[in-house]
């Protein structure tokens, strides 16, 4: 009887095994396609401490480049951005980034915040997968899920991904238990050109109001880093599109918002030419994001900011951080001159 | 046992009437935009429908923030056309008539930019939704509407969409 | 809650736990409750109407019960000073006034299945007949269909007709009945229980039993397989085959048969596998549906096989009593004075048949192409009755043929395809539609295109055919294997053997099941009715 107990004990044991095996198998690894899914579970590599975290969708990742920040001012940064990342997905990477670490200064972008609901179940998953498993990742998950979403695949995502099963390439094998790194502290390069200007006309807007939602949830997001004693920057990155494009009705929000609660909120499409972004050189997709040449023009301009703004100080005088950076730097050169 | 019946016939009556569904909206097809003879249907193939059109005044191409779906934009005087793109073929997703340069472009019944509320309700007939920012149509088969921008009572967008 | 989803998984874990952890005579109680929770999560509106039924069923009987015991106590009573006679004309006086309350309750009970359910099917009549002399139409209203009404009414009718007939005693205790009405396993797609061997069961205390807990989480698994790896992978073919009928016509119309049957054999099966297995965990036996249908020789014994429950209810309760009824004796007397024996004594069984399979049909589903196939059916069955000399003779005079091995495959295969022929009506759902697509199978059968191309292109890619063949061999192979004692009660005696089959198909289905996104959310295909 009892041989019979642990035969079967073992039996279930090497189901979860193979179970948690074929999951690692199924599940997307996002190395060559897709890589945006790849940005958030790098965060957990990083073994420095930060001075500057970004967090919001790919405005951020687009637009700033880390490795431009320790070059030229000796900050350290990190973007904890994902694509279409909603403001409470921000907001609970923000709480879960404190528990690592709390930086000087929090950025975020305000695109996403025209969002009050959830969106769609693929973004949703490139930011919620990449998670540690915490508490903090089922307020995420519950608050990010759309109506035909479960709970459970998230916690399992092989209930999820299992139809994979019938198109697995090379690439689920190779990164079975690795990844590569994809990311430069969270931007994602792109050093393609595709410049021009869109003339087009955009849209009018139904409800020129910020969803309650997300405005509730960028007033958590002050009141944790007022907590933290950190300050909270608002930006809107330098965009020139007609399809995401910024409202001055959102606008005039955001700024009245940032008065009201002293806030600093920088909105870089009116100084793009301050700036010298060339929307015929410094995008890859006629305006919508920034390429390489323009986050390294943003990044510099930004880091000025952050120097004489917020005081932050060069930290190249650590000799073990400065060879941390850069490796940091070598690769971000590996991949920028290629 | 007469009361009986009458106690389960009444029961039976307020079950029948409890289970009346209030879902029943009325479905409202719309005529699809018209322009110098051209039929722009929502979802039909683009590319015979903008050739047709003959040049256009601006263009864009944008994706989304991953992944390789390509929406691309064809602005018109008065106008444009936005297409979405299925295994390699582009769609059309949305008609918009933005302003009144062009005072020929005009929905199929007529209404056109600063046109009045009244003038919607007239010739479009009673609406699936009428707030004052917008007057709107569905065409519940083929998950499209038509939506009416006002500001101040005045037309200032009229938009044939798809929606999810 | 689908049977399928997780929520129904720790929903039925949970109530397991709880039912062998309270004391044993409350265990009922936590039937009940979980099964009132089950439907409310439906929908809480849903819960007026099996509450209606609930209420319907118990006064009724209750009201029959009263009278019946008054009837046996006045008999008792009396037996000394009343004739034979004399209690013979009180018994019939009496049931006649009980006869005339089961017909309230039938009414009442049905009225409310009929209202909700055909509404819309005789008013759409209504007025394409009123489309002939241009008269106004008539406004259909958009009624709600509550989950599985179409089971629990007819479950809790045969109770009342079973209380009639004085076969069982009807419920004293209010929420004892509705536990039988609302018994959560099979609330949504039955089996269809009768009170003589439900009842007690549901109310009696149950010690855990290891071997009965073992089988029956067997019997689930092995369903959720034929649910979520056979039928829902066959049913994006079904799908698609019956959404393009311009262009899925000839073979393409002769593999939508085969693939719909895989489907609902494995929806269907797999569900009463899941209902059943379930119930037996808790140390419940409920009958049986299915008894390896496919492998029926005839239709008439296909229809002995194929959802039995259905079957017997029918059986019982509309074409015995319709056939031994006052007026059908009448007809019966009458038709073979006029037309002689033979084919006089044919008549009221035709039309009890008849009867019959046109109410089959209805039960269905509100809709033409259900009646034409409970019509089709009958006139299968009949057909074949009629032409049983001819088969005899045939036998007779071919005996080693008849009675060789390959003979009866040849029976078999001729009853699947011709029952999956006539279900097809089932999933075109458009009657003239489905004649002329059965038509383009003879006419325009063009074979050939499957092997260009064809077979992928329907939503089926390769790995999905595999997946399917593969499904429906191991169900072959568990059904053969299981012709003398069921292979979960096999499994079931060497726990280390069903542990391992278990962890292997768990993988299976998680791995190879049909759903989540990608796939679309299914119901099962009985849930509808």
């Amino acid at each position: 009887m009892k041989k019979r107990i642990i035969l079967c004990i073992c039996m279930i044991l090497v189901t979860v095994i193979l179970l948690g095996f074929i999951q690692a198998l199924v599940q997307p690894k996002y190395m060559s396609a897709s890589r945006e899914g790849a940005l958030i579970a790098e965060y957990y590599g990083e073994e420095t401490s930060h001075d500057v975290l970004f967090v919001g969708d790919c405005e951020v990742y687009e637009s700033f480049t880390p490795p431009t920040l320790w070059e030229e001012y000796g900050i350290t940064s990190y973007i904890r951005g994902s694509a279409q990342q909603l403001t409470w997905q921000s907001y609970y990477l923000l709480e879960e980034i404190l528990k690592y670490e709390t930086p000087k200064v929090v950025v975020f972008n305000v695109l996403a915040l025209k969002y009050g609901e959830p969106q769609d179940e693929a973004y949703n998953r490139m930011t919620l997968d990449g998670m540690k498993l915490s508490v903090t990742k089922l307020k995420a998950i519950s608050a990010s899920m759309t109506e035909e979403e479960s709970f459970a695949s998230y916690l399992f995502p092989l209930l999820r991904f299992h139809s994979r099963w019938k198109e697995l390439g090379k690439e689920d094998f190779t990164y079975l238990f690795r990844r590569d790194t994809v990311s430069h502290n969270g931007y994602l390069m792109q050093t393609e050109i595709r410049g021009g200007k869109a003339e087009i006309t955009p849209s009018p807007l139904v409800d020129d109001t910020l969803p309650e939602t997300s405005m509730e949830y960028l007033d958590k997001m002050r009141a944790l880093c007022e907590e933290n004693g950190i300050a909270f920057v608002l930006i809107k990155a330098p965009t020139n599109d007609w399809k995401y494009h910024w409202y001055d009705e959102w606008d005039e929000q955001i700024v009245a918002y940032a008065e009201e609660n002293r806030l600093k909120y920088y909105n870089f499409i009116p100084l793009a030419d301050e700036i010298g972004i060339d929307w015929s050189t410094d995008t890859y997709d006629m305006g919508v994001h920034l390429n390489v040449y323009g986050a390294e023009k943003l990044t510099s301009y930004f880091g000025e900011l952050l120097v004489n703004e917020f005081g932050l100080e060069s930290r190249k005088n650590d000799t073990a951080l400065a060879e941390t950076w850069q490796k940091k730097l070598d690769a971000y050169y590996a991949e920028r001159n290629n | 046992m007469k009361k009986l019946i009458a106690l389960l016939l009444g029961a039976l009556m307020l079950c029948a009437m409890a289970s009346c569904d209030n879902g029943n909206e009325e479905n409202t097809g719309f005529r699809p935009f018209v322009v110098g003879g051209v039929t722009v249907t929502l979802d039909a193939e683009a590319e015979p429908i903008i050739a047709s059109l003959g040049a256009y005044v601006a263009f864009a191409e944008t994706g989304s923030c991953y992944g390789d779906d390509k929406d691309k934009v064809y602005q018109y005087t008065s106008y444009k056309i936005q297409t979405y793109s299925n295994e390699g073929k582009d769609y059309i997703l949305s008609v918009e008539i933005f302003d009144d340069a062009d005072t020929s472009i005009a929905t199929p019944e007529g209404i056109c930019i600063g046109d009045s509320a009244e003038d919607v309700l007239n010739k479009h007939g009673t609406p699936n939704v009428q707030t004052e920012q917008q007057i709107v149509y569905f065409d519940y088969d083929n998950d499209a509407k038509l939506q009416i921008l006002l500001r101040d009572g005045v037309v200032t967008n009229i938009q044939y969409l798809k929606y999810e | 809650m689908q049977f399928t989803s997780v929520s129904f998984l720790l929903f039925a874990a949970v109530t397991v736990g709880l039912y062998f952890s309270v004391p044993r005579k409350r265990q009922w109680w936590v039937l009940l409750a979980a099964s009132y929770l089950f439907y409310f999560c439906a929908g809480a509106e849903y819960l007026i109407f099996i509450l209606y039924t609930t209420c319907v069923t118990y006064l009724t009987a209750r009201l029959m019960q009263k009278r019946a015991d008054a009837e046996d106590a006045f008999v008792a009573a009396n037996r000394d000073t009343m004739e034979k006679s004399e209690r013979k004309a009180y018994r019939a006086k009496e049931k006649k006034k009980r006869l005339h309350i089961l017909a309230l309750g039938l009414l009442l009970g049905f009225g409310m299945l009929a209202v909700l359910k055909y509404t819309a099917f005789v008013l759409t009549g209504v007025n394409s007949f009123l489309s002939l002399f241009g008269t106004a139409r008539v406004t259909i209203p958009s009624l709600l269909l509550p989950l599985g009404i179409s089971f629990y009414t007819f479950q809790s009718m045969g109770y009342l007709i079973d209380v009639y007939r004085k076969s069982v005693r009807a419920e004293g205790d209010f929420f004892k009945l509705a536990l039988f009405v609302s018994f959560f396993p099979q609330l949504i797609q039955g089996p269809i229980s009768r009170f003589s061997s439900l009842g007690n069961q549901l109310f009696e205390p149950h010690a855990f039993d290891g071997f009965s807990f073992r089988a029956g989480l067997c019997r689930v698994v092995w369903g959720f397989f034929k649910k979520l790896v056979v039928a829902d992978t066959a049913m994006i073919a079904v799908k698609e085959l019956t959404s393009n009928t311009a262009e899925f016509t000839g073979v393409y119309v002769f593999l939508l048969i085969l693939l719909y049957s895989v489907q609902i054999y494995g929806d269907f099966t797999g569900g009463i596998d899941i209902t059943i297995g379930l119930s037996e965990m808790l140390g419940i036996k409920l009958a049986e549906n299915f008894d390896r249908p496919f492998s029926s020789k005839s239709t008439k014994e296909y229809w002995r096989r194929w959802h039995m429950t259905m079957g017997t209810w029918f059986t019982d309760y509309i074409f015995y009593p319709l056939s031994v009824s006052n007026s059908m004796q009448k007809l019966s007397k009458w038709s073979r004075a006029k037309l002689g024996d033979k084919v006089g004594k044919r008549i009221p069984v035709y039309l009890a048949t008849i009867v019959t399979w046109f109410l089959t049909g209805l039960w269905h589903g509100a809709g033409l192409n259900f009646i034409v196939w409970g019509l089709l059916n009958c006139l299968v069955i009949l057909v074949s009755q009629e032409l049983q000399p001819l088969y005899t003779g045939f036998h007779q005079k071919f005996p080693r043929l008849t009675a060789s091995k390959p003979w009866g495959v040849w029976q078999a295969v001729r009853t699947f395809l011709l029952m999956g022929l006539i279900r097809s009506l089932d999933c075109y759902r458009d009657v003239p539609l489905t004649f002329r697509l059965w038509g383009t199978m003879f006419t325009d059968f063009q074979w050939g295109t499957l092997f260009c191309g064809g077979l992928l292109s329907f939503g089926l890619d390769v790995a999905d055919w595999c997946v399917i063949l593969g499904g429906v061999l191991v169900i072959f192979l568990v059904s053969r294997l299981g012709k003398t004692e069921p292979v979960r009660e096999k499994l079931a005696k060497r726990p280390v053997l069903m542990c391992l089959c278990l962890c292997a198909l768990t993988v299976v289905i998680l791995l190879f099941g049909a759903y989540g996104i990608g796939y679309d959310a299914s119901q099962f295909i009985y849930n509808q009715f």
